[in-house]
Order: structure tokens, then sequence, then C-alpha cells
């Protein structure tokens, strides 16, 4: 009877610990899944935030590999007014600093990119063409007192003859 | 009339004189190359600059900057909080971060007159609110100063609230 009795006790008691372990471990479920729960948001936020950083960085810097290359463009004296008002539209909205913004920006840089790279590609030609012309209006201009020198007295001896060309010559 | 060898001269010396002007002044050249800054009042004016600021209230002001480089230039303006005898020179800015900043690029030639607004949260006597003139600097890719720079001094006071105490 004793022996029974004790069994029973020990089994009533295994059964508490059980039960007791099991309401814990659902405690702990409810406290890891909650927890969790809070941190999902807080993490995609921070992500969100360390994503917009790192879009800004990058755009900063396509701003300056872009602005290199207009500003040798336009040192040449290339028109590149369109370009920097269109630059000036991408830094604007990278300042503002909000998702939509940089979006708009990225979309203007990828604009800005393709003409750029055509301005690029078009500065030898320009260079070339623009050196030419300055050059033969220099040329012109200096060449036009050596010719004057040689060619106004001829002219103005034909234009003495032709004006008199009908001119008779009398013997006094 | 014959033609007179002396007159000749004189129109050859007029038109080589003439044509040595006209071919230096196609040679496309620049002048002295520079940048400005100012600073201007809320109405984008000269004078009646704010004296008094208080904490935490927004201020407007106007910058004023104008490129002549010869070619395109991207311009970034820094305002800092200075002080009385604690100004940037021309070489050196000023070592504090920087309160607000705004970027622009120009070209050759153009000048731009924008708002600028922001809020202080010091208080003060003789605050110097520095605008320093930054340029991108393409040969070494990254920002340098340009060595120009205005400022204003200012007090800036905290408002007390009252709260209407009677006698009696």
């Amino acid at each position: 009877m004793r022996d029974r009795s004790r069994y029973a006790d020990i089994f009533i008691k295994t059964l508490r610990e059980l039960c007791t372990a099991v309401i814990h471990v659902k405690i702990l479920k409810t406290c890891v899944v909650s927890t969790l729960l809070l941190l999902i948001p807080v993490a995609l936020c921070s992500l969100q935030k360390v994503w917009a950083k790192d879009l800004r960085d990058e755009l900063w810097s396509r701003v300056e590999e872009l602005f290199t290359v207009i500003e040798k463009a336009g040192s040449e004296g290339m028109d590149v007014k369109e370009l920097i008002r269109d630059l000036n539209k991408a830094i604007q909205l990278i300042r503002r600093g909000d998702e939509e913004s940089l979006r708009r920006a990225k979309a203007i840089l990828d604009g800005l990119s393709a003409r750029v790279e055509e301005i690029s590609r078009e500065l030898p030609r320009y260079r070339l063409v623009r050196d030419l012309c300055t050059y033969s209006r220099v040329a012109l201009l200096l060449s036009i007192p050596v010719a004057m020198y040689f060619l106004l007295p001829r002219a103005y001896l034909r234009l003495w003859y032709r004006y008199r060309r009908r001119w008779l010559v009398e013997e006094r | 009339m014959r033609f007179d060898e002396e007159v000749f001269a004189v129109l050859l010396a007029i038109v080589v004189v003439a044509c040595i002007f006209t071919a230096a002044q196609s040679i496309p050249r620049h002048g002295e190359a520079f940048t400005a800054i100012g600073l201007l009042n809320e109405e984008c004016k000269i004078g009646d600059y704010p004296r008094y600021i208080v904490v935490g209230e927004p201020v407007t002001l106007c910058i004023y900057v104008s490129n002549h480089l010869g070619k395109p230039a991207l311009l970034q303006v820094r305002m800092k909080i200075g002080s009385r005898g604690y100004l940037p020179t021309n070489t050196t800015p000023l070592n504090t971060t920087y309160v607000v900043v705004l970027e622009r690029v120009l070209d050759d030639g153009e000048n731009v007159t924008q708002k600028i607004t922001f809020v202080l949260n010091r208080t003060g006597t003789n605050l110097a609110l520095v605008f320093e003139l930054w340029r991108f600097d393409t040969s070494v890719g990254r920002w340098v100063y340009d060595g120009k720079w205005v400022h204003l001094y200012v007090n800036v006071t905290r408002v007390v609230p009252s709260w209407g105490l009677r006698r009696g």
C-alpha cells in the first residue's frame, strides 16, 4: 500500500513538473515571438534608413562623377546649361532625402548619364572644330594687311585707268 | 589723282593696327578666375539684418553666390556657428560641424540668390553666423574650402515664460 501511494506521489509530482515545464516553454515561446514581432519593424526601419543612406551616398558619388565631365565640357566652351539645370534638380532631390525624392533623383541622373556620355564623345571633335575656326579667323585677320600691301596699289591703278578709259590725250 | 605713297602708308598702318586688335580680341581667353559669396536679409536685400534671434525659432536669410571661374562649378555653402574672435580665415575654415548646407552647380558667369532657413538651439552673445564657400575640386575629387566667407553677429536669447503672478 505504502509503495503504491509513493509511486502515485512520484507520478503526480512528475506530472506537475512536466506541466510547469510545458507552461514555461509556452511562456518562453510567447516571449520570443513577441520580441521578434517587435524587432522586425525596428529592423525594417533601420534597414530602410541604411538603404536610403547608401543610395544617397551612391547618388552623390554619381553627381560628382557627372559634374567632373560637365566641368570639362563647360571649360572647353560647350553649352552645358541644360545639363547643369538637371544636375541641380537631382541635387535638390538628394538633399530632401526621402525615398520618393531619391528615386526621382536616380531617374534624373540616369538620363543625365547618357547625355553626358554623348557630350564626352563629342568633345574632341568640338575642340578640333573650335580651334580650327579660331585659328582660321586669326589667320584671315592677320593676312588682310599683307593682302592690302600688295593688292591695294594695283586695284587703285586699275580703277584709275577704268575711270579714265575714254579720256583723250591732247597734244599742246 | 596720283597714288600717294604717304596716304598708302597711313592707310596700311591703320589697317595693321585694326587687324591686330581684332585678332587679339578673337582669341578666347579668361580673365581673373574668382567666386563670390554675399549675405542678404530675409527679403534678399542688403541691410536690415536680424540682430536678435530666439532659440528654437526659424531664421531666414539669403545667400548670394557667383561663379566666374571660367568653367562650371559645384559650390557648397556651409553655415557654422562661430563667435567674436573665432572666425575662418582666407586659408582655413572653422573647425566645427555645419548647421546647414546647400549645394548648387553654377555655370561660368552665373549667380544665384537662395533663401536659407535654420534654427539655433543654443544661446549666446555675439555669436557669429558664418557662411563658408566650398568648391568641389575635380582634380582631387573632394570638397575644398574656397577661402571666402561671410558672417553676421547675433545675440541668441531664450524666451522665458511669464506666469502672470499678481500681488495681493
